[in-house]
């Protein structure tokens, strides 16, 4: 039971700590200078941002459901699949 | 039987709300010198019949007719520990009364693991003689199980102000097994001693507990793991006057008291503590509850939160002994953390589509995003091991161009160093972490420019006690002579600290 329906939010997030460890990776390597502090926004800024996103993809899901069940029967199978 | 149930012997219910007094409701409290008797039974069968229990609470304790006497605290442990006893019932582990010696804590342990509670009682003496682990455990455990007949533990006892002797003899064990256990951390051989004897008792204990676990019905022994705790009459849901507020009888006892040495200002309050107890006892009483199984509420896709912490921990590993030949501990530390920030990373753009991840993976990779941007800041020399480097070049030709630490206390002296007539020596120092101390000689001039990320610098006039630690520090300084026959050269130092402090002295003439 790993499949799910896709959360934006979490990729989001996932993406910038990415951005993160190879901005940092990079720095320890030598292959470019990262002064300490980018860490700040790169993190903190992606995590707001992805809670933004996550809560955006939720608003418009409750709002299609909403609409779905408005005109016939929700589709609730296909959105647990 | 402790002081405070002595003190409970009057004829005031018991303090305790668990107590299975075989009290009906709250008119069966007999007033003040009730006595055992006929009333007291009929009182006990009259109540259970109003409750339309099963009488399981009132089955044991009306056994024997002297026993069932409502409002005595001296038949109450009697009374309840055959309740406890009934055949397959799963042990919790309770401090056992019965066979107790000290406080009944080996003795519990060893009803609970199914082991000879003499194993565990040398086993802690042992402990508690060398390092301490003993007595703590065996404090702490004083403190923190009950009894086997009642709900409280002693340090509730203590806070709600039932102080006696009990109490205060497992407060003073814990004391003295944390002073005995804090006095022997510096003794390794004792403390892994101590660590492992307690991990091999732990492990035989537990060996003993599942050794017979093989039961036939897993079902069935859920299901009496499951089942209610019995019913039990309710307490009078009324708290009691304070001791202090009775006459004290000539034989030091008081009448009506409760044990308590504080408690609410009106007597007249109803009990919280026991109301509590009455909502929760009722639907014990409910036949069809028995097999009361919460059905687990799904809880959509399974966590990975698990697997990427683990990963991640395995990343930075590999990534720190990856970099670590050829590089500095930073690097390799900031490299290490990195790949771990980036395994969280992925396990969390993954969990977009598979799986689970929660608030946790986002709090361990702030975590780990917190210590990369400290790894970051970190000098890039910085080794692991703490150095002490002394340099003392004998003349100016033994001069390095250079002096490097990474992370220690390093000291350059250069005292024997006398640069003749307009003449410049250039040193330059480089520490990491820590200290870097030059002494110059008094008949130079000293040109310094001392560089200081974080931290404190000092110079010969400063007083040593004044340590001002600032960031960024950055100081040019041209020093004087302090001889009255200057040999007119001059000594160009170049001081870098990473976080430390530089310090910069003259060498006694």
């Amino acid at each position: 039971m790993l499949r799910h329906e896709f959360q934006p939010g979490r990729l989001v997030g996932g993406l910038f700590l990415i951005a993160a460890g190879i901005v940092y990776a990079g720095d320890a390597r030598g292959l470019w200078h990262t002064p300490w502090f980018v860490s700040g926004p790169l993190v903190v800024g992606g995590l707001v941002l992805a809670g933004a996103v996550s809560v955006l993809c939720r608003a418009v899901r409750r709002t299609s459901r909403r609409a779905g069940q408005g005109e016939h029967r929700p589709p609730r199978a296909d959105e647990a699949g | 039987m402790s002081n405070h149930e002595h003190a409970a012997t009057g004829p005031g219910p018991e303090p305790g709300p668990g107590r299975s007094t075989g009290a009906g409701p709250e008119d069966s409290v007999p007033g003040p010198g009730a006595h055992p008797g006929a009333s007291g039974t009929g009182a006990t069968a009259a109540g259970a019949a109003e409750n339309g229990s099963p009488a399981a609470g009132a089955g044991p304790t009306a056994s024997g007719g002297s026993t069932a006497t409502p409002g005595t605290g001296t038949d109450g442990a009697d009374g309840a520990s055959g309740g406890p006893a009934a055949p397959g019932a799963p042990w919790r582990f309770r401090r056992d009364r019965r066979h107790k010696l000290i406080a009944g804590v080996c003795s519990g342990l060893g009803r609970q693991c199914d082991m000879d509670p003499v194993v565990f009682r040398i086993t802690l003496a042992v402990l508690a003689a060398t390092g301490g682990i003993g007595l703590l455990f065996y404090g702490f455990a004083w403190l923190f199980v009950p009894v086997d007949d009642e709900d409280e533990n002693e340090v509730r006892k203590l806070l709600t102000g039932r102080v006696d002797g009990h109490a205060l003899t497992a407060v003073l064990f814990a004391l003295v097994g944390c002073g005995a256990f804090l006095s022997m951390l510096n003794n390794g051989s004792v403390l892994t001693f101590g660590v492992v004897l307690s991990l091999l008792l732990a492990g035989a204990g537990y060996w003993s507990q599942h050794r017979r676990a093989a039961t036939p019905d897993p079902l069935a022994a859920q299901a009496v793991a499951d089942a209610p705790p019995e019913a039990q009459a309710p307490p009078v849901p009324a708290s009691y006057p304070s001791w202090w507020r009775d006459p004290i009888v000539k034989d030091g006892t008081h009448v009506g008291g409760t044990g308590y040495l504080w408690g609410p200002p009106d007597p007249r309050d109803r009990d919280i503590a026991a109301a509590v107890n009455i909502g929760r006892g009722i639907p014990g009483r409910t036949a069809e509850s028995v097999p009361r199984r919460e059905t687990p509420r799904p809880r959509g896709p399974r966590s990975i939160g698990g697997w990427v912490f683990l990963l991640a921990l395995v990343a930075g590993f590999l990534g720190v002994r990856a970099t670590l030949p050829g590089h500095s501990f930073g690097t390799a530390l900031q490299t290490g953390l990195a790949c771990a920030l980036g395994v969280f990373g992925v396990g969390i753009a993954l969990s977009a589509f598979l799986g689970r991840t929660g608030a946790g993976s986002v709090f361990l990779a702030l975590v780990t995003a917190a210590l990369l941007t400290a790894s970051a800041a970190l000098p890039q020399d910085v080794t692991a091991h703490w150095s002490h480097p002394s340099w003392r070049p004998a003349s100016v030709a033994d001069v390095h161009r250079s002096y490097r630490v990474g992370t220690g206390d390093g000291t350059l002296d250069l005292s024997r160093i006398r640069p003749g007539d307009n003449r410049t020596v250039t040193a330059r120092a480089h520490v990491g972490v820590g200290r870097l101390t030059v002494i110059v000689p008094p008949d130079v001039t000293v040109r310094a420019t001392i560089d200081v990320g974080v931290g404190d610098i000092q110079l010969p006039g400063d007083d040593t006690e004044d340590v001002d630690v600032a960031p960024g520090r950055h100081e040019r300084v041209v020093l004087p002579p302090v001889t009255d026959r200057p040999s007119g050269g001059t000594l160009s130092l170049d001081l870098h600290v990473g976080i430390g402090q530089a310090e910069v002295s003259r060498a006694a003439s």
